[in-house]
């Protein structure tokens, strides 16, 4: 029989695809990954059918790449490595579990997008924590797992928030669930019926999976579902702006800020970003552009729970204050934008079509690092000038500066908006500018593409050990190969 | 056992003969602890062949090597909480880290690089003078904050605002068991420092713990770095002399202690207050712990407990609160909603101070410095341990079912005079992360004077039960619980065997369950 047919058997013929069309899809995306059709796409709607996907890939020697968000792709983490590979598109698991308000948790399938989530958690006045603006077709689990910075820094205590537990299916076709998940009970009714709630992000048995299975673009398994962390929806909100010529006083600001717990969402742009997030048309975002300083904090404050309002007062009359002692001018309108138009548009919500990265030129590419928070501007200034210095107007570069783990680091995200007909030949430009920011201590932690030639050979005992863990829970390699420091096996 | 003459001599090449001690009369002082452990009591603590004091990364490193090398095992025990910390084999060089006690503060990135003999105590004396505070595990301030951050547990009453210590790890520097040194995160990245532990791509640190960590047997972590959290007002100070210190007015500061008569409306308060993110430091204790931390002798502590004054007050134990606000409109806000949230579910708010001064004293100096240990005579029959619930989850978990459990596994203890009469409960608990998730464990008093294992089984009793009641994913780190869910112990131990194929770490886990047949 062959591959195509035993899938079928699995999941049914109508969700096996070998469609030329459909295959490119997954063949190339916004980033420097070369370009690599898989042989096949398949569509599980439950764990078993992952199950079977995983233990037939294991049986056939397949490749399988897991993917949970639509397009538009940029990381290259899901265009195939190796030939032959069956794509794993989880859109069909979409179900919206359980949510509980009492324990702010919901738990979600692959396949839910954060629109989808926020929409149910807005009837249990619950919210989800949302990256900045995500395309709509961006899986909730997709962000977590690959530790995709949010909006609010207050609530990240760890890089692998907001997940509590989780299911996966390892690579060897085992099941294993993490966290408030994993037991002593089997199901998870049966954990609830103990006043359980998935809600422990630390595993059992001195190991923590999840952990291990975050940033590795599926590398060690595929996840059937999270518990997530889940916080209460203001009552009250306003979003304040604050501005500046470069980002490093505003980075300051911020992180006062998140010191004194008095904003929820916090973060830097610069006028490019902040037009681009709010705009469509190419000519008004150039428009809202020219009105706008250079660098924006944009920083919520909110009142929820009990007594709200008075929660609210407090926080905005102190985050006044503060802004006061620092100098700095804070108001809710730049540029002609109200708070209540950024409210009401960008946070909490997933962009607008078409995805705002790619609005003004058609094309972007991705350059993101972590930082310390006190470091990110001057990388940023570093990353501008080689940009003039190649011939990439600056101006064309968005910024995005998001503190997370308690300000312990900064996600550093420079989007390079190009048209698709420059954007290969950006790409030295791009590498350069990478290679140049890593030497000068920016931290890729998400090391993608060609990133990880950049990093890796520096992390040769790292790379050793992790190439052995792969092989615990994945011996045969069948997961995802040839990404990061993995072997194309 | 002896260590083998070439092996001495090796490691006193490496280290310094100073460094090095096999002298019976020095192993002796490194084979009693806390938590019913003695290499006495032949149990499973055991006796280390021989203690090394190594100075340095390096040091390890060629510690770790010789015993590859002689077929030896190690084990490293900074600070030295309780048993865990003993070595469990016979031919064990148990590393003392006592000559690693290296702080260095960030700044102003806001981290500090510990290694493992720093406690958290000077860390935070440190830290105030730069507006943070650490983490602060429940051990108290002399516990080392690496020991708990890599290869135990480290919760404390401050985990509502700083979590658990699983939690608060950056960048680490890890000996493995064969003699390798893995540095998991930004720290290989040239000029990155420390700041980042996760990566780069896949996180590492998931197999260096999980709620639990490995206790030894993972290898050495030489140094991390770890988050520090803002502490708004001046430094901690106080005046006077053991037991009874006292407190330096600390501005825009709250304490209190409540308790409610319905655990219902205790959990629906919890779950609240948590909410509202105001609280720096939770507590749950029974009357039993606080007459423990005021009474100075344990003739006082019968005494009080005789008495019963402060069971009346608490019939069904404690919370303290306490807060540290950044301004004036905060602080009064915080009030406020503290007082609406406890009136609304019918708590009772007592303020320590009208239970004298040194009820005062033991709550803020807990809530402050975790400093509950030094001022009381809380062991009073000699030793104690944790009897099982020693678990996180919700609140609702570990308040309305872990709790009354744990009482009945310890009432026929009591009743078989196998452990010390302290009232039954004893338990204690704290939130963790605005109340995302509660830990809760319980003291009892064994006596040395009863067979040690006698009272230990109260320890596999409490963790059946816990796993026959489904409470806690927790509970399966020992291995009372591997055989639970066999498809965890199964990759702890392919994890095990792959970064110590030699069987060289002195795995206090793999030893248990050996010796248990988990």
């Amino acid at each position: 029989m062959t591959v195509e047919s035993r899938l079928a058997e699995i999941v049914g013929k109508n969700r096996v695809s070998g469609d030329p069309g459909e295959l490119d899809a997954f063949s190339l995306d916004h980033s420097y990954v070369g370009k690599k059709a898989p042989a096949l796409i398949v569509r599980p709607e439950n764990p078993e059918e992952v199950q079977g996907i995983v233990k037939l890939a294991n049986e056939m020697d397949l490749s399988l790449v897991p993917v949970s968000s639509g397009t538009p792709r940029f990381r290259g983490d899901s265009v195939p490595s190796v030939d032959g590979a069956v794509i794993v598109d989880l859109s069909q698991m979409d179900k919206i579990m359980w949510i509980n308000r009492r324990n702010r948790v919901a738990l979600v399938e692959p396949g839910v997008t954060f629109g989808d989530l926020q929409a149910e958690l807005d009837k249990h006045g619950l919210r989800a924590m949302f990256p900045l603006a995500p395309k709509s077709s961006k899986s909730v689990i997709g962000a977590y797992m690959e530790r995709e910075p949010f909006t609010v820094p207050r609530y990240a205590w760890d890089l692998g928030d907001p997940v509590a537990g989780a299911e996966f299916v390892l690579g060897d076709g085992n099941t294993m669930r993490t966290g408030g998940a994993a037991g002593p009970a089997a199901t998870l009714e049966a954990q609830r019926a103990t006043g359980g709630a998935q809600k422990l992000p630390m595993s059992p048995i001195s190991m923590d999976f999840r952990r291990i299975a975050q940033g590795s673009s599926g590398s060690f398994g595929v996840c059937n579902w999270i518990s997530l962390r889940c916080e209460l929806l203001p009552e009250h909100e306003q979003v304040f702006f604050s501005e500046a010529d470069s980002p490093a006083p505003l980075m300051e600001a911020a992180r006062r800020f998140l010191n004194l717990r008095l904003a929820d969402d916090l973060y830097v742009v610069n006028r490019l970003t902040f037009a681009s997030l709010l705009k469509v048309e190419p000519d008004k975002i150039e428009a809202l552009k020219e009105k706008l300083p250079p660098y924006i904090l944009v920083a919520s404050v909110a009142g929820f729970g009990d007594l709200a309002k008075d929660q609210f007062n407090y926080k905005a009359a102190d985050l006044k204050d503060e802004a006061k002692k620092l100098k700095l001018p804070f108001s809710s309108r730049i540029g002609g934008v109200t708070g209540a138009a950024y409210l009401s548009q960008v946070v909490r919500k997933c962009s607008a079509e078409p995805y705002w990265k790619l609005r003004r030129k058609g094309d972007c590419r991705e350059l993101f690092f972590l930082a310390p928070p006190n470091k990110a501007a001057g990388y940023v200034e570093q990353a501008l000038a080689l940009a003039k210095k190649g011939g990439f107007n600056p101006d064309g570069v968005g910024v995005y500066l998001q503190m997370a783990v308690h300000g312990a680091v900064c996600h550093c995200g420079l989007d390079y908006f190009v048209s698709p007909e420059k954007a290969e030949a950006l790409k030295p430009l791009f590498m350069e500018t990478s290679k140049a920011l890593f030497e000068n201590g920016a931290y890729f932690s998400r090391p993608y593409g060609p990133w990880s030639g950049l990093v890796y050979p520096r992390y040769e005992t790292f790379v050793k050990y992790a190439n052995k863990l792969k092989a615990v829970f994945d011996p045969k390699g069948v997961m995802n190969p040839g990404k990061l420091c993995f072997k194309e096996n | 056992m002896a260590i083998p003459l070439e092996a001495k001599k090796a490691l006193e090449e490496a280290l310094g003969a100073e460094n090095i001690s096999d002298d019976p009369g020095v192993i002796e002082t490194y084979s009693h602890m806390n938590g019913l452990g003695s290499a006495a009591s032949g149990y499973w603590w055991a006796r280390p062949a021989a203690v090394a004091l190594p100075g340095s990364t390096e040091e390890v490193q060629k510690v770790v090597k010789i015993c590859n090398e002689f077929g030896l095992r190690f084990k490293a025990h900074s600070t030295g909480w309780i048993c865990c910390a003993l070595a469990t084999s016979k031919n064990c060089v148990l590393l003392d880290m006592r000559r690693m006690d290296g702080l260095e503060f960030v700044e102003p990135e806001g981290y500090v690089i510990t290694e493992p003999y720093a406690t958290a105590g000077e860390t935070q004396v440190e830290a105030m003078k730069l507006g943070y505070t650490p983490h602060l595990v429940g051990a108290g301030p002399n516990a080392s904050n690496l020991a708990s951050a890599t290869s135990m547990q480290g919760t404390g009453g401050n985990s509502v605002r700083t979590s658990m210590n699983e939690r608060n790890p950056l960048a680490i520097e890890w000996v493995l068991p064969s003699g390798e040194i893995l540095r998991l995160g930004s720290v290989d990245t040239p000029n990155a420092g420390w700041f980042c532990g996760d990566g780069p791509g896949p996180s590492l640190r998931g197999m260096m713990r999980g709620a639990v960590g490995n206790i030894g047997g993972n290898g050495v972590f030489t140094k991390i770095a770890l988050k520090l959290y803002p502490w708004y007002g001046p430094p901690y100070e106080c005046e006077g002399h053991p037991p009874f210190f006292k407190t330096k007015e600390l501005p825009l500061s709250f304490v209190r202690y409540v308790s409610w008569d319905d655990r219902d409306q205790e959990c629906d308060a919890l779950y609240r207050l948590g909410e509202t993110e105001i609280l720096d430091y939770t507590n749950r204790w029974s009357a039993s712990a606080l007459m423990s931390s005021l009474a100075t002798t344990n003739q006082e502590y019968r005494e009080m407990k005789e008495k019963g004054d402060l069971h009346k007050v608490f019939p069904n134990g404690y919370w303290t609160f306490f807060f540290n606000a950044s301004s004036k409109r905060q602080y009064d806000y915080n009030v406020k909603v503290f007082e609406h949230v406890i009136n609304d579910t019918g708590g009772v708010i007592v303020d320590p101070k009208d239970l004298g001064d040194p009820a005062y004293e033991v709550a803020v100096q807990n809530a402050v410095r975790s400093q509950w240990i030094a001022k009381s005579a809380y062991m009073p029959t000699g030793a104690n341990t944790g009897v099982p619930p020693l678990t996180y989850e919700t609140i609702d978990q570990c308040l309305k079912y872990a709790l009354d459990e744990t009482i009945d596994v310890k009432k026929e203890w009591i009743e078989t005079n196998k452990v010390y009469n302290d009232g039954e409960d004893n338990a204690y608990a704290c939130l963790d992360e605005n109340g995302h998730f509660l830990h809760v464990e319980h003291a009892c008093h064994a006596d040395y004077a009863e067979p040690e294992a006698e009272a230990l089984g109260i320890i596999f009793k409490g963790y059946g039960r816990a796993l026959e009641k489904n409470l806690g994913a927790a509970y399966m780190s020992m291995p009372a619980g591997w055989s639970k869910r066999k498809e965890y112990s199964n990759y702890m131990v392919a994890i095990q065997r792959m970064i110590d194929p030699n069987r060289t770490a002195d795995s206090m886990l793999t030893n248990l369950a050996e010796l248990t047949g988990a």
